[in-house]
């Protein structure tokens, strides 16, 4: 028998189902143009995750938003910069789907 | 001992841990349309949503028409009030879009499920529409005509999060043209999608005699959600 959450709408419309994997945010900040960093969150050890950046109010001009990865259980943000372009405020995301 | 709920789906995967918040629809927008005036100060369409002090995730659908990004969150002093959406120059498309945040309300249900964590924060409620992580793809589309085709035929009419978005500039002397690059997504069907740079600035100037190629071309991630 599966197991897992199945959740229906009145009309029977599956909104959840026993297979899904809904999002956890596990980790958020707002990192400053330029600093790169990292954090350890142990219990993400055994979890599939998937982590994401976008500029906060970056518009105008050439402007990077951080990238961001995971290895083993520390999540890192890296700024980018160059001649032509600046590195900028970044929201940074961990979520957790498994 | 550790107490509280955990509910794992067929695989094993966990739904819900009791601790950590479920990110729930907020808001969303159908058929928004997003233009490009090639004005450097006004080239971006800025949608405003309900200003919240929740960390926003906004996921959306493009059109077959033009490419298009979601390029920045926008604040206002402790707020999230607006997102900037960004479109090839000259040009005009539209995007459905959906924001998510942690579950920071009760849904209007009277019957379900609402769970709450250790800090008494709505970790999930029964009568909310949750993201559903469908499918992850990496994408590194060269500067600056690149693109990658994905497709998932399982999955019809998801919504995307592309990050982090790359962008590139570059100038060539004899023409004088400066032109500014992003990738982003154009939809090509229901069950697939286009990821590449495409052209969001171009201006005339002149700006010496040499050529200038430069940007920040990221690894990206292509996270495809389901559409309900």
């Amino acid at each position: 028998m599966p197991h897992g959450l199945r959740i229906k709408k009145s009309n029977g419309t599956v909104m959840l189902d026993v297979s899904d994997r809904i999002t956890r945010l596990r980790y958020s900040n707002e990192v400053a143009a330029n600093a790169s960093g990292n954090t350890t969150l142990d219990d993400i050890a055994n979890s599939l995750s998937v982590e994401f950046s976008v500029l906060v109010s970056g518009e105008g001009g050439i402007k990077a938003p951080h990238n961001c990865s995971r290895n083993g259980t520390v999540f890192s943000w890296t700024a980018s910069s160059g001649e032509f372009y600046v590195s900028w405020n970044s929201l940074i995301f961990l979520f957790l789907y498994t | 001992m550790a107490y509280g709920v955990k509910i794992k789906n067929q695989n094993g995967e966990i739904q819900i841990d009791g601790t950590y918040r479920n990110m729930s629809l907020k808001e969303n927008g159908n058929s928004i349309s997003v233009s490009n005036n090639n004005d450097p100060n006004t080239y971006f369409t800025i949608i405003n949503i309900t200003a919240t002090p929740l960390i926003p995730m906004i996921l959306f659908q493009p059109n077959t028409d033009y490419f298009a990004t979601i390029s920045s969150y926008v604040k206002t002093g402790s707020n999230f009030s607006s997102f900037n959406a960004i479109t090839q120059y000259n040009q005009t498309t539209t995007i459905n879009w959906k924001l998510y945040t942690e579950t920071p309300d009760l849904s209007t249900e009277k019957y379900g499920l609402r769970i709450r964590n250790p800090s008494n924060n709505l970790v999930f409620d029964s009568g909310k529409e949750y993201t559903k992580i469908l499918d992850i793809q990496t994408v590194a589309p060269v500067p600056t005509s690149g693109y990658v085709d994905i497709s998932h035929p399982s999955i019809e009419n998801p919504f995307y999060l592309l990050s982090p978005i790359g962008i590139w500039f570059r100038y060539t002397a004899s023409t004088k043209l400066h032109y500014y690059y992003k990738v982003g997504l154009k939809k090509l069907s229901s069950t697939s999608v286009r990821v590449g740079w495409f052209n969001f600035l171009l201006q005339v100037f002149d700006w010496g005699s040499s050529n200038e190629s430069e940007g920040f071309s990221p690894t990206a991630k292509l996270v495809i959600f389901g559409a309900d």
